[in-house]
């Protein structure tokens, strides 16, 4: 029943929503000349790894400079005609050199940016295990006593509950 | 004392310090010029009066490009400083203006009671620009009579700079031309 | 005159911290009473110099004063009030004497709190905190002098402060929360270094250092999300975050103190970890003062940074200096802090905080690393490179990822020995929600593996917040049969800490949703209309109908209304704008936004003929955004509870005068 009337409601809404598109006609003076972008299309991933040259360390595709603008607008061009992503990013490498790649091509000393973050990783979790391991108390005295304080997992918890037996 | 801390310390601070120390000096503003020795792009663009130009018409001798606009004011300071060379020499040199992110009707006011003796160009979607890698204005471009981007000139071009570029760039025309 | 006032100002503040810094420490190590007095006398000498400069400044920018030259650098007579109150800290020497205000706030209220009690410790924080006061000092007494008289003849205007700062209104109140953050992370750092003079850190000095870091910590998180804010809404391309040097150097003392937060808790419970706790305190301050060079010394391009100044190797060497301090006190004192507690097992409560821990750390650490890259590499090779957005998002989304799932196992896993099929059995619920919560993404459409599994994620690390949260009410309840409202208020009030930091859990969550939908199903779309066209972008539709202009003193600003629709159904009227100012030639946008259903319509101005006849505009569409300014009231919530004191009747027992 409930269902019914919600049903209802909507359809009412939409025949009234309906109406009012008949009484003014949004669509007749529609643009065509757009440029409609998502993440996934190659000029916006293409704009994302290119610095604006007048702006502040900022990716073209961000950046409402103008000359970020042009910058787009090249990059759909030399897409229409054909060209791949790298073939793009090489096309403004060739004019502002590496600069304008905001992320640094892993080749020569630009590997340690992206290597050192990872080893610092791996580094740190193997600290993590030794420093459990040489800190950890002889486990044959423990095994047998019990395994966990299987209340005490919550210092606040247990309060709760020390206070409630009290 | 715990050295462990102090060698860790040393690994990591060591470098961070010795790269900030390094910065100094360094302008991050500045954007890279990789051009310099290339082969300078051809282009066709329409002057602000309706012709159209080539770069290659002018292969053979010296071009200049500068790059200017209406709402940069060191554009402005530097327009006499390039007429006036223009002038000086005469058919031996080009130079070219390329009106940079700027409205063509406020480029023709503006130049409208100034001396103008080269073309001036519009760029459209400053297609040009971002051939030539400019990053701002003024910026002037030496083009060698080979057709050979030289030296950019990023900002203000003074007298000097013209005079030494302009006279490299011709000693080697005349140079080849007596081989 | 005012000048003159003002530079004398400063001057007793250099005197005073200078004097209080070496008091302090001299008393700390003879443990001498009288010294603390002297100590105490000169932060209140120092915290009312720096208020009256502050006042003194204002009162200077508001009068026009353009024989201060700092006055003549960013006052206006075409300003408005507001804005002329904020040129205090829109330009470099202003804002070191902001930096001093602020300072002096803490000191003070650190003072207050501490008279009569933890002597042993007080005098030597107090000499650290007027130290670093005295460095500063230092700094405005000459390099940086705002109050310095203005060379040459005095101008009858000046160019106003930057227009970026002057567009939004956020620009009141982002800087000092910022500050708030960044400065006050220098009281866990003068707690911790008396620690470490003292040679000692019992339990009692732990709960100040906690109060203080979290502070800072709180106000450092707003302020961070209100700059995203700020640039969300005045950039007028919808970007929030960019990671910008800047930007960066606001993060990095973030991401220490939050690992400190965390590590205080193993800490506290199980008395470990007391050389890395500190370590990490100690590091949150340091990036501080490195974010304070990165902006003010000209050697990092940011769109916020200061212009060049000489202040770059003077900051530089007192940084090597107090890192120098840092790490041989550290090595001195590290055998007298020795661990109490015991590892049991390596999947516990304990490892599971342990792991957070090298998370943040290496979190901080790629940051730091992506941020100086490019100094490196010019160094090494001489030419230059960048190392922006794409790289930080790609090393960070995963680490963030990680948090997030600790964030959800973490509280699931028992402290010391669990039993394995225990917490197997704990972990069956929230993770089918998790799964739950991907299918459900999918099923709507959504697709994009990795924001599905930050979703999935996001509502594991949610159920098992929420559980508990609720979780000690639930026993009251169960076991002592109270209602659940007398239920939940006190099981808050028992564990406010926990409680809060729960909350602060959701705010994070929050904010992880909002960067996941928003980055990864925006929309936008490009158009050029003359007056009555239209353009759609999904179910909205943009009608554009007129210009206007207006001439304000200070700008002139256009703004462009637009018709919005989604499907059929009226949107509202949004105008866009942009605002030409008179010191620059590119306008800055102010766009509009409007939250639609969950998803932030976003509209920017991109050129405008002046007579209103076409004007080209740009239309995003981002989903879920709105949640990233919802985490704003959550975590201050979480913070407040967090931090609400206990009643006179349970404190008395705490303060153990060590």
């Amino acid at each position: 029943m409930r269902i019914f009337i919600v049903g209802i409601t909507l359809l009412f809404v939409v025949s009234s929503n309906a109406a009012k598109r008949g009484e003014k006609d949004l669509f007749e003076n529609r643009v065509s000349d757009v440029v409609i972008e998502t993440p996934k299309d190659v000029s916006y991933q293409v704009g994302l790894l290119l610095r604006c040259p007048v702006c502040q360390g900022m990716p073209i595709a961000e950046s409402p400079a103008e000359m970020a603008q042009s910058m787009m607008t090249r990059i759909r061009e030399l897409h229409k005609e054909g060209k791949s992503k790298d073939e793009i990013i090489e096309y403004f490498i060739e004019r502002y050199g590496e600069w304008v790649l905001l992320e640094p091509k892993a080749e020569g000393i630009n590997w340690l940016v992206w290597i050192m973050p990872p080893i610092f990783l791996l580094v740190g979790i193997g600290a993590l295990f030794s420093y459990i391991k040489s800190n950890k108390p002889r486990a044959s005295r423990r095994l047998d006593s019990a395994i966990s304080e299987p209340d005490s997992d919550d210092e606040y918890l247990q309060s709760v509950r020390d206070d409630v037996l009290s | 004392m715990n050295w462990k801390i102090i060698l860790i310390s040393v690994i990591l601070f060591g470098p961070l310090f010795w790269a900030l120390a390094a910065g100094f000096g360094n302008d991050p503003h500045a954007v890279p010029f990789v051009l310099e020795g290339k082969k300078a792009q051809d282009f066709q663009l329409t002057s602000l009066d309706g012709k159209v130009v080539r770069l290659s018409d002018f292969r053979g001798k010296p071009v200049v490009i500068n790059f200017w606009s209406t709402w940069c004011e060191p554009c402005k300071a530097e327009h006499d400083v390039l007429q006036h060379f223009s002038k000086t020499y005469g058919t031996t040199v080009q130079f070219l203006g390329i009106v940079y992110q700027d409205q063509a009707e406020a480029a023709r006011a503006y130049l409208k009671n100034r001396l103008n003796l080269f073309p001036q160009l519009q760029d459209p979607n400053t297609r040009v620009g971002l051939d030539y890698g400019v990053s701002g204005v003024p910026e002037s471009f030496f083009i060698d009579a080979k057709g050979r981007i030289r030296h950019k000139q990023a900002g203000v071009v003074t007298p000097q700079i013209l005079v030494d570029w302009l006279r490299t760039l011709l000693t080697e025309v005349s140079s080849g031309e007596g081989q | 005159m005012i000048s003159t006032l003002g530079h004398m100002l400063i001057l007793s503040a250099l005197v005073a911290s200078v004097f209080g810094s070496v008091t302090g420490l001299v008393s700390g190590a003879r443990q001498n009473p009288k010294g603390t007095l002297w100590t105490q006398r000169a932060v209140y000498v120092f915290a009312w110099s720096m208020f009256l400069a502050n006042f003194l400044m204002v009162y200077a920018l508001l009068e026009r004063d353009f024989s201060v030259s700092y006055v003549a650098q960013v006052g206006s007579h075409t300003t408005p009030t507001w804005v002329t109150v904020v040129s205090l800290w829109s330009s470099l020497e202003g804002s070191i004497l902001f930096w001093g205000a602020i300072i002096g706030f803490y000191a003070l209220i650190f003072t207050l709190k501490m008279r009569g009690r933890y002597a042993e410790y007080v005098p030597y924080a107090l000499g650290v905190i007027l130290f670093v006061c005295a460095f500063f000092s230092v700094l405005l007494a000459a390099p940086a002098n705002p109050f310095a008289p203005t060379q040459g003849p005095i101008p009858l205007d000046g160019p106003g402060p930057n227009p970026l700062l002057q567009n939004h209104i956020l620009m009141v109140i982002h800087p000092p929360m910022l500050y708030l953050g960044y400065v006050g992370m220098t009281i866990p750092f003068a707690i911790a270094v008396a620690a470490l003079l003292r040679g000692k850190l019992t339990a009692g000095w732990l709960k100040p250092l906690r109060i203080w870091t979290m502070i800072p910590w709180a106000c450092l998180t707003i302020g961070i999300v209100l700059g995203g804010w700020w640039a969300y809404e005045v950039l007028g391309w919808g970007g929030y975050w960019a990671w910008d040097p800047v930007e960066n150097a606001s993060f990095l003392p973030w991401l220490a103190a939050t690992g400190y937060l965390h590590s205080t808790v193993v800490q506290e419970r199980k008395r470990m970890l007391k050389v890395w706790t500190l370590s990490l305190v100690l590091a949150a301050f340091l990036l501080t003062i490195l974010g304070t060079f990165m902006t003010r010394s000209g050697v990092f391009n940011s769109v916020h940074s200061f212009t060049q100044s000489p202040i770059g190797p003077i900051f530089l060497g007192f940084l090597a200096f107090l890192v120098v301090v840092c790490v041989v006190l550290l090595s001195l004192r590290s055998h007298l802090l020795v661990d109490e507690g015991k590892f049991e097992v390596v999947v516990s409560r304990e490892s599971a905080f342990l792991l957070n821990n090298i998370l943040f750390v290496v979190f901080t650490f790629t940051v730091l690393l992506g941020t100086i890259f490019p100094l490196v590499n010019e160094a090494i090779r001489g030419e230059q490179i960048s190392v922006g957005e794409p790289y930080f998002d790609k090393m960070a989304v995963p680490i963030g990822m990680m948090l997030v799932f600790l964030m959800g196992v973490g509280p699931v896993l028992p402290w010391g020995r669990p039993d394995p099929s225990t917490v197997l059995k704990r972990f069956v619920f929230p993770f089918s929600v998790g799964l739950l919560t991907c299918s459900v993404c999918y099923g709507m459409g959504l697709r994009g593996w990795m924001t599905l599994a930050t979703f999935g994620l996001c509502g594991f690390a949610t159920v098992v917040t929420i559980w508990e949260m609720f979780s000690p009410t639930l026993e009251r309840m169960q076991r002592r049969g109270e209602s659940f409202s007398t239920a939940l208020r006190l099981s808050i009030l028992g564990g406010r800490r926990r409680f809060g930091g729960y909350i602060v859990h959701l705010g994070v969550i929050a904010i992880v949703v909002s960067i996941g939908a928003s980055r990864s199903y925006r929309k936008t779309i490009e158009a050029s209309l003359t007056p009555g066209q239209s353009f759609q972008l999904e179910e909205y539709t943009f009608v554009y109908e007129k210009t206007t202009m207006t001439k304000e003193p200070n700008r002139t600003s256009v703004r462009a209304a637009f018709n919005v629709y989604k499907e059929d159904s009226e949107v509202g009227v949004m105008v866009p704008g942009l605002n030409y100012y008179r010191t620059q030639r590119e306008p800055i946008g102010t766009p509009h936004v409007k939250t639609v259903d969950g998803t932030d319509v976003y509209l920017s101005v991109l050129s405008v003929e002046p007579d209103g006849s076409r004007v080209g505009v740009k239309a995003f569409v981002f989903p879920l955004v709105f949640l990233l300014w919802w985490s704003l009231p959550i975590i201050s919530l979480g913070s407040v509870i967090a931090l609400w004191p206990k009643r006179r009747r349970t404190s008395s027992a705490e303060v153990i005068p060590a």
